[in-house]
């Protein structure tokens, strides 16, 4: 009785609705033109952005290789350091600390991939001044932008980077005589902190870039939606009520159609949807699959995250 | 060879590379196809023009993200369904799907008009207002799948992809509703 109708006759069915509805008429005339005239402009935006996409790709191949001439140029410095951290301590030597000699002081200029022999050198003038301790901090010092890197949306982070940002560029006048025969020890000092600095400028110089766009005033909505959604997906709560306090789409989609809300349910941010939630985030958004957002949340199985969306409506 | 350089999905390669003149072929190839669906399910023109320009717009716009996964009809439907249910929720958000009507009336005059000699004309519009009459009977899950596959031409898979059913439900909603039709249109026969 509850079995599924037979297939008998499906073909003469289909058939009598494809001929006997076909004369729709179609669209209007006006949107198949409005159609085809978008179209073209779209066809005339993807031939520009050809070229565009190689030349981000030659751009990517070129930092690339930046990182890793400077992680090479690290590790042969690192190799050169070695037997001097295995050499026996001598006291004497490390705390008079050596006067800026002239081998010192030719510290490589500010440059993204130094020389390893400049860099070498300076690393060993480094090292015998007593300065073992900075070296395991030159070491761990990567770990600092980069870290700070995996999460670029972080506001107070980057309020930080940029202010010793400014404090290093402040210092960098006094430390830029380190050059010249005539500088001080601490100056020497900042010299080589500065060029170690320069020289993780390359790696930490492309994700720093959302930061320092965050700090500036003038901020295009999609930069400011692809913040949003990249805070959201890091469960970063200050950073996303900080730009939807200055942003008004918290439903800005990224290339597959998800919204924020939608990258922190993948994500497991209860937190974080919440906040999206009280700001307004729409619970029944489609993202380009055809997912919702308490589809997603039942897959991951979060039931926090269920509960939160059934509260705000969702379907 | 010349069959494979004018596939669909060559089409859509052809125009994210930035060939307008791909899309034209791909747009008339397919925009009855997804017209009818549109307009049978939201039920009058107006709508479903609007409908049908966010719908290629949309493919105009997410060419260069489009990958040949699946068959182009199958993106396409996917695409015209999303934007009709995304419609639907903004303009009628209480209501459920079922409340909407086709504008059998409308049909009815355009199948006449078609049909060119007054006799036929009226046994077209009969016939038609016939169809549709029982179109609009059938729930709004067993309509969509069925007018997926007389639109669309998709396999019951792909009308499951597209909807987000599982494969038996689907399948099961389509025998369900050529069921109905059957029985509706009996005196049609």
């Amino acid at each position: 009785m509850n079995q599924p109708p037979s297939d008998d006759g499906d073909d003469a069915m289909d058939r009598r609705f494809q001929t006997g509805l076909r004369e729709d008429g179609g669209p209007s005339e006006a949107v198949r033109r409005a159609i085809l005239d978008h179209a073209n402009r779209m066809a005339a935006e993807h031939a520009r952005s050809q070229p565009r996409g190689r030349r981000s790709a030659m751009l990517g191949a070129r930092r690339r290789n930046t990182i890793f001439g400077t992680l090479a140029a690290a590790a042969f410095a690192g190799l050169l350091v070695l037997p001097i951290l295995r050499a026996p301590f001598n006291p004497t030597q490390s705390a008079a600390g050596l006067p800026p000699t002239s081998e010192a002081l030719p510290a490589p200029a500010p440059a993204p991939a130094p020389q390893p022999e400049a860099v070498g050198r300076s690393e060993k003038t480094e090292s015998a001044a007593g300065a073992q301790p900075k070296i395991a901090a030159g070491a761990a010092e990567p770990k600092g932008p980069t870290r700070q890197a995996a999460n670029p949306f972080n506001v107070a982070s980057q309020a930080k980077g940029i202010a010793s940002t400014t404090v290093g560029a402040a210092a960098a006048p006094p430390a830029g005589p380190a050059v010249q025969p005539s500088a001080t020890p601490s100056a020497a000092q900042a010299g080589t902190r500065a060029s170690a600095a320069d020289a993780a400028a390359p790696i930490a110089a492309a994700p720093a870039q959302p930061s320092r766009n965050l700090a500036r005033a003038a901020i295009s909505p999609f930069e400011r939606g692809e913040s949003l959604r990249g805070a959201a997906a890091a469960g970063d709560v200050a950073a996303v009520n900080a730009l939807l306090s200055s942003t008004s789409d918290v439903d800005a989609r990224d290339r597959s159609g998800r919204t924020a809300l939608m990258l922190a349910i993948l994500n497991g941010h209860v937190e974080m949807v919440e906040a999206l939630l009280a700001h307004g985030a729409d619970a029944n958004a489609v993202d380009l699959a055809g997912a919702r957002p308490l589809q997603m949340a039942r897959a991951a199985g979060n039931r926090e995250i269920v509960d939160s969306l059934l509260r705000a409506g969702a379907q | 060879m010349k069959a494979v350089e004018d596939s669909d999905e060559s089409l859509m390669a052809r125009f994210a590379r930035g060939e307008a003149a791909a899309f034209e072929v791909l747009y008339r190839r397919h925009e009855m196809r997804i017209w009818r669906y549109l307009n049978r399910h939201v039920g009058n023109r107006e709508c479903a023009n609007e409908l049908m320009q966010e719908v290629w717009f949309g493919v105009a716009r997410d060419a260069p993200r489009y990958r040949p996964t699946a068959r182009f009809t199958t993106w396409l439907f996917t695409l015209a369904h999303n934007r009709m249910v995304d419609w639907f929720r903004s303009r009628h958000p209480h209501e459920s799907l079922d409340a909407l009507g086709i504008d059998a009336a409308e049909v009815v005059r355009n199948t006449a008009s078609c049909a060119g000699e007054p006799y036929a004309a009226a046994v077209a519009g009969e016939q038609a207002a016939a169809l549709l009459d029982a179109l609009r009977q059938l729930p709004a899950d067993q309509r969509e799948v069925f007018v997926l596959q007389i639109e669309g031409d998709l396999k019951v898979d792909e009308i499951a992809c597209i909807t987000g059913s599982a494969f038996e439900t689907t399948k099961s909603r389509l025998r369900y509703a050529r069921s109905k039709l059957r029985e509706l249109l009996k005196e049609y026969a």
